[in-house]
């Protein structure tokens, strides 16, 4: 069934169907479903190594993330909260296409990370660190994630 | 209520009300809740009216106050305000407004 996924033309019955177990990340294509590149961020001191630093939970000394169960990387876990997050990045990539990168709840997810749900939105989520972590650590965690999901190719919200 | 994971998002919202002269959707960001299903596709329909007009500001090199972006601002903004508005039983206004888009 999920390989079939990669290949489905409209898989919005796929997605409502796996709705809860699906972590989703519109991302620009030749980007990086979990890092940024500096030209995806208008104001690029606003990133380091990639990382966006206000959706992370940052020591003063920007070294270290801390655990926040509200902050962290965005993922959409509903067909719904997919629609319009892939409507707006979308509309913010100038013509460039966009891509779904997606992956499961898994046991396998780095430790110190956690998929932790928006309290205030429903088919939101977080992917947040439960442990302090040090910038270097996190984005080789990112990595990890980013080499446990896989794309979804043809997606027509 | 509506609310928001941080406070500059009602800020960057407000400021785009005010240049957009939205009426009806400076008095929903005042009072921070809708009445009904009409204010609720104001406000949806404000979002992306709000979000057409920050590309066109970041296109055109205006700088604004918030540093990280109108891309952060606006994606932060979708989930605070499809998030109530799905609270609050208007989920299908959201959806209407966004499909038309």
């Amino acid at each position: 069934m999920i390989e079939q996924f990669k290949t489905i033309n409209d898989i919005s019955a796929v997605i409502k169907e796996y709705e809860g177990m699906l972590r989703l990340r519109p991302t620009r294509k030749y980007s990086h479903p979990t890092l940024y590149r500096n030209r995806d961020v208008p104001n690029s001191e606003k990133l380091i190594m990639g990382v966006r630093v206000k959706d992370w939970f940052f020591s003063e000394n920007k070294e270290w993330v801390l655990p926040h169960n509200q902050m962290g990387l965005s993922f959409s876990s509903t067909y719904k909260n997919l629609k319009s997050v892939y409507k707006l990045k979308e509309m913010h990539s100038n013509g460039a296409r966009v891509e779904v990168y997606w992956t499961l709840e898994r046991p396998d997810l780095p430790s110190g990370f956690k998929f932790v749900a928006d309290q205030k939105t429903k088919g939101h989520y977080f992917l947040t660190v439960t442990e302090p972590m040090l910038l270097e650590t996190l984005i080789d965690k990112l990595r990890v994630v980013a080499r446990q999901m896989s794309k979804i190719t043809g997606y027509q919200p | 209520m509506i609310t928001f994971q941080f406070e500059e998002e009602l800020q960057y919202a407000k400021y785009y009300a005010d240049k957009l002269e939205n009426n009806e959707a400076k008095a929903i960001l005042t009072k921070l809740n809708v009445s009904n299903a009409t204010e609720a596709t104001i406000l949806a329909q404000f979002f992306w009216d709000m979000v057409k007009a920050s590309i066109k500001d970041e296109n055109s090199g205006l700088k604004l106050e918030w540093d990280d972006g109108a891309e952060f601002w606006n994606e932060k903004l979708l989930q605070s305000f499809s998030g109530y508005l799905e609270r609050t039983g208007y989920e299908q206004q959201w959806e209407d407004v966004t499909d038309s888009i």
